[in-house]
């Protein structure tokens, strides 16, 4: 299995990575258990920072697609499969729009919304 | 010659005095050479494949030129110093220790020289981070995927026969009150131990270092990742083997000329070999 990356593509190259084995997992060709390369090994292989490769193995661990099992490195997630049909951020963004919706059925302005939002936030 | 100047016999003398000449010629004349040949042959190639003749190609080629043009002074200089001090070893009737141990710290000039020849931009590192498509398998590398276990396994016994043969000397040796002999026993272990240390600090550098050639096909890299990691391996077994021998040697009461002789013939062996490969 190759992962390919291009350097001139608008898109983020963590999201490249992202994209690229989520779609090999909906494809079965990496299945439930696969071990995936060292962080350090495919940001060599790739010339890229590591840090990119991090931040991309991080983020697909959230998605429940891979799961990191301490020293022995990085594996496919057993519900791999399933949870790359998910997108965590238009569930959050489905979300927030009822709870939007419903503050203004209460009367609340936008400007009241957005601080009662950055207050929230951060806490 | 003076023929006692070793306090050996003369055709010691003389075959330790042509092995030395030997060295110099194949560590500091013949091998880089060969290093400049290929380091033309390749600048070359990585000019006709810029048809465009950059800046960025310009410079790269400029570098290069700069460096092989360095490395070629440091060389004359070490065959020059070389020359001199086996002259002067040899008409001033230096002891045989001393004489080996000078041309042992000179082979390691020479080693340094011969890395020189792996130092920045010989590879084209440069030129493939420019590449903006670059690919990577998504398999994670394994020693064992590279190398037989029959291999792995020989390469650790024969460190460990290594281990065992120096320490079962110290412990019950046949010059057990002799203070240089069980110093150049536990040099010689410390040696072997740090060389060792140093062969497996690069096997994983070649198993998850830096790629230098990303534009190429990924069976091609894991070929020679393969051909890589089993000439480390080789190397380490060769190593051990070359040490059980100095053992052996020091066990038997061999004096610094026989050792020193087998050094060298062992060094220029290596070079011989990598030579012949075409890894300069």
């Amino acid at each position: 299995m190759e992962i390919r990356i291009n350097e001139n593509d608008p898109m983020p190259l963590f999201n490249q990575l992202i994209a690229q084995i989520k779609s090999a997992v909906e494809r079965g060709q990496l299945r439930p258990g696969m071990p995936l390369p060292a962080i350090r090994q495919l940001a060599n292989d790739l010339m890229i920072n590591p840090n990119t490769v991090a931040k991309a193995y991080r983020l697909l661990e959230r998605d429940s697609v891979v799961e990191t099992r301490g020293y022995r490195g990085t594996f496919i997630h057993p519900q791999a499969h399933a949870n790359c049909a998910r997108n965590l951020a238009e569930e959050a963004r489905e979300r927030m729009q009822g709870c939007v919706g419903a503050l203004r059925e209460q009367g609340l302005t936008d400007s009241e919304i957005r601080i009662a939002f950055n207050q929230v936030i951060k806490q | 010659m003076n023929s006692s100047v070793l306090g050996e016999s003369a055709l010691w003398s003389g075959a330790l005095l042509a092995c030395y000449l030997l060295q110099i010629a194949v560590l500091s004349v013949i091998a880089p050479w060969f290093w400049r040949r290929r380091q033309r042959a390749l600048m070359v190639q990585q000019a006709g494949a810029d048809p465009g003749d950059s800046l960025f190609m310009q410079n790269h080629l400029k570098r290069r030129r700069q460096w092989m043009n360095f490395r070629l002074l440091i060389d004359a200089v070490i065959v020059v110093a070389g020359l001199l001090w086996l002259y002067l070893s040899w008409s001033r009737g230096l002891p045989a220790r001393a004489v080996v141990r000078s041309m042992g710290v000179f082979s390691l000039l020479q080693l340094v020289s011969h890395s020189m020849g792996h130092w920045p931009g010989v590879h084209g590192l440069v030129m493939q981070q420019n590449a903006p498509v670059r690919a990577a398998s998504l398999a994670p590398r394994r020693l064992r995927d590279f190398a037989s276990p029959l291999l792995l396994t020989a390469a650790a016994l024969m460190y460990v026969l290594a281990l065992l043969l120096g320490t079962s000397m110290l412990a019950d040796g046949a010059a057990p009150l002799d203070r240089v002999w069980h110093r150049g026993v536990r040099l010689l272990l410390i040696l072997h131990t740090a060389l060792s240390l140093w062969l497996a600090w690069m096997l994983m550098r070649v198993l998850r270092g830096r790629c230098n050639r990303a534009g190429d096909a990924l069976a091609q890299r894991a070929e020679r990742i393969r051909r890589k990691l089993r000439a480390l391996l080789g190397l380490s077994m060769v190593f051990s083997l070359f040490i059980c021998l100095l053992l052996w040697m020091k066990n038997l009461g061999f004096g610094p000329t026989q050792v020193g002789l087998l050094t060298s013939v062992f060094l220029q062996a290596l070079f011989v070999v990598h030579l012949s490969r075409g890894r300069v």
